[in-house]
């Protein structure tokens, strides 16, 4: 366990856990940015593509809309990974002996620390799915633009200890939410407070550049 | 006269090509105004220009008289019936009337008042709960013609409204946009000129992005000074009507067996031109029908 963390803090804290909310957390981390990108990237493209976006510009703000759209499919996200949480615990209680309440709400406390995790991958597959009228090529962009943030995390790890031109990648590394996620692993309430503020952050960075580029395109 | 749109000299290019070429066109408010040109004249970047869809190169669009497409300032007040665009597939009429209309900023019991309203008014009361994906192509371009409508905008665009419905729901439709001229004002792009003749209180002929001539109808078909016979003959020369008529000018069209009578207004109305006239025809043809003016298309043909 201790190799597979690469990590004594997150090591202890999640020492002693339930192994159905870690296979869960372990599941929920590793398939969410895809599905998230999968689901979300035509969204906005999609309305340009069709025109659909036309009956709305008149009435409201190009940034409402956006912004609306990021909040509508995070609501989304959210909803399905608290189903998926349900599901969790509904083939703990059919398969094991001695499910408990408390592991429900330790499944949820994954589901929620997966949401933030996927939030920044919204915010980026969105962001990308201003620039195109198409939603598979949207697609297409963020399933490319996630590999790119995969690769930069693994290049810094890579490098971790280099010095030289290498080193610049622990700096580009901070952009991605890759390198934060590990802070969501935490018990420490300040801990998940800062992974959550990091991809926030991320998150509404890449639906904006996004957005600079849409609010002064032709719909 | 009040306008509800000036444009002054816009332009907008796709990449080398000039959409619009310098378009300078004033819009009367409280009217209906078509919208008349070749494809490609220009006619939907106008409205997509006007609506803040595009983003023009370079001139000046007062919209109600508060500069260009601004949200806060023009959300609610304008709305577009744009062309070519999908309404979301799998929303249902009347909910997505009910959204938009809350956009613009109605209550939500106005909101749904006002959307019900206008589905019945467009003969959608009976499908405004199915889904937009089963609805066939004319009854969602009736959902497209009402969604403008919704919340009693100042300015409507419509871009072809009329274009994919059944002959039925033309005229229903005419008469839904015409009873609105009034209270609303409305432009209409469309390539069905008897429908612009019918509907419209103005016209602007646009040609290549650039010349935009407004005038009213009843000037353009020339209602008031333009009386056509359509004969079972026509006569060898307009000698003798003109003797009879000297202040009229006649015209002798073999193709189409008409005779054009042009008249001052002022001097002569046109049943004291048909009662001089009328029985001197009748001595040596017959005649089929008398129209008054011309039709917009042969204008438009002349035109453009």
């Amino acid at each position: 366990m201790k190799h597979i963390t690469k990590n004594d803090n997150v090591y202890n804290d999640i020492e002693g856990k339930h192994p159905v909310e870690l296979f869960y957390a372990l599941l929920v981390f590793f398939y969410t940015p895809l599905l998230v990108v999968l689901v979300s990237a035509n969204r906005i493209s999609d309305d340009i593509g069709s025109g659909s976006i036309r009956y709305i510009a008149f009435r409201c703000s190009r940034f409402t809309w956006s912004f609306g759209k990021f909040l509508g499919q995070a609501g989304m996200i959210g909803l399905a990974l608290l189903l998926s949480g349900i599901g969790a615990y509904a083939v703990a209680l059919i398969r094991l002996h001695g499910t408990s309440a408390e592991l429900l709400f330790n499944i949820f406390g994954w589901s929620l620390r997966a949401w933030i995790y996927a939030i920044p991958f919204l915010g980026l597959s969105m962001g990308l799915s201003h620039l195109t009228r198409s939603g598979s090529k949207a697609t297409i962009l963020g399933i490319l633009a996630i590999s790119g943030c995969f690769a930069i995390s693994a290049m810094d790890m890579l490098f971790r200890n280099a010095s030289g031109w290498k080193a610049g990648f622990s700096y580009i590394a901070t952009l991605v939410p890759e390198s934060h996620k590990i802070l969501l692993w935490r018990s420490s309430p300040i801990a998940v407070a800062t992974g959550a503020t990091w991809m926030i952050t991320l998150a509404l960075c890449y639906l904006f550049l996004g957005y600079l580029v849409f609010r002064k395109r032709d719909i | 006269m009040t306008h509800a749109v000036t444009t002054t000299d816009l332009v907008k290019k796709y990449g080398s090509n000039r959409a619009l070429n310098g378009l300078t066109i004033s819009i009367p408010s409280f009217a209906i105004t078509g919208l008349v040109g070749a494809n490609g004249a220009g006619k939907t970047t106008w409205m997509m220009s006007v609506a803040g869809f595009l983003k023009i190169n370079s001139g000046s669009i007062n919209l109600l008289n508060s500069g260009p497409f601004n949200p806060n300032i023009h959300c609610g007040r304008i709305s577009i019936l744009p062309q070519d665009s999908d309404l979301p597939n799998e929303s249902y009429p009347l909910e997505t009337l009910i959204h938009y209309a809350r956009l613009q900023g109605l209550t939500r019991s106005d909101a749904v008042r006002s959307a019900k309203a206008i589905l019945e008014a467009v003969n959608m009361g009976d499908r405004m709960n199915s889904p937009i994906r089963s609805l066939s192509h004319g009854m969602r371009k009736r959902v497209m013609i009402a969604q403008c409508f919704v919340g009693n905008p100042e300015l409507i665009l419509l871009d072809e409204p009329l274009s994919g419905l059944d002959p039925r729901e033309v005229a229903n439709m005419r008469s839904f946009i015409s009873q609105r001229g009034s209270q609303q004002t409305i432009v209409i792009s469309s390539h069905n000129l008897h429908d612009l003749e019918v509907l419209c209180d103005y016209v602007a002929f646009i040609k290549k992005g650039k010349t935009a001539r407004l005038r009213t109808i009843d000037e353009i078909t020339n209602k008031t000074g333009l009386l056509t016979y359509a004969l079972s003959m026509l006569p060898d020369s307009t000698a003798g009507i003109s003797a009879l008529l000297p202040n009229c000018s006649f015209e002798l069209s073999p193709e189409t067996n008409q005779l054009s009578c042009r008249f001052q207004p002022s001097q002569l109305s046109p049943a004291g031109l048909n009662a001089i006239l009328i029985p001197h025809l009748l001595e040596t043809t017959a005649i089929i029908t008398i129209t008054r003016g011309d039709t917009l298309e042969n204008q438009m043909l002349n035109e453009l």
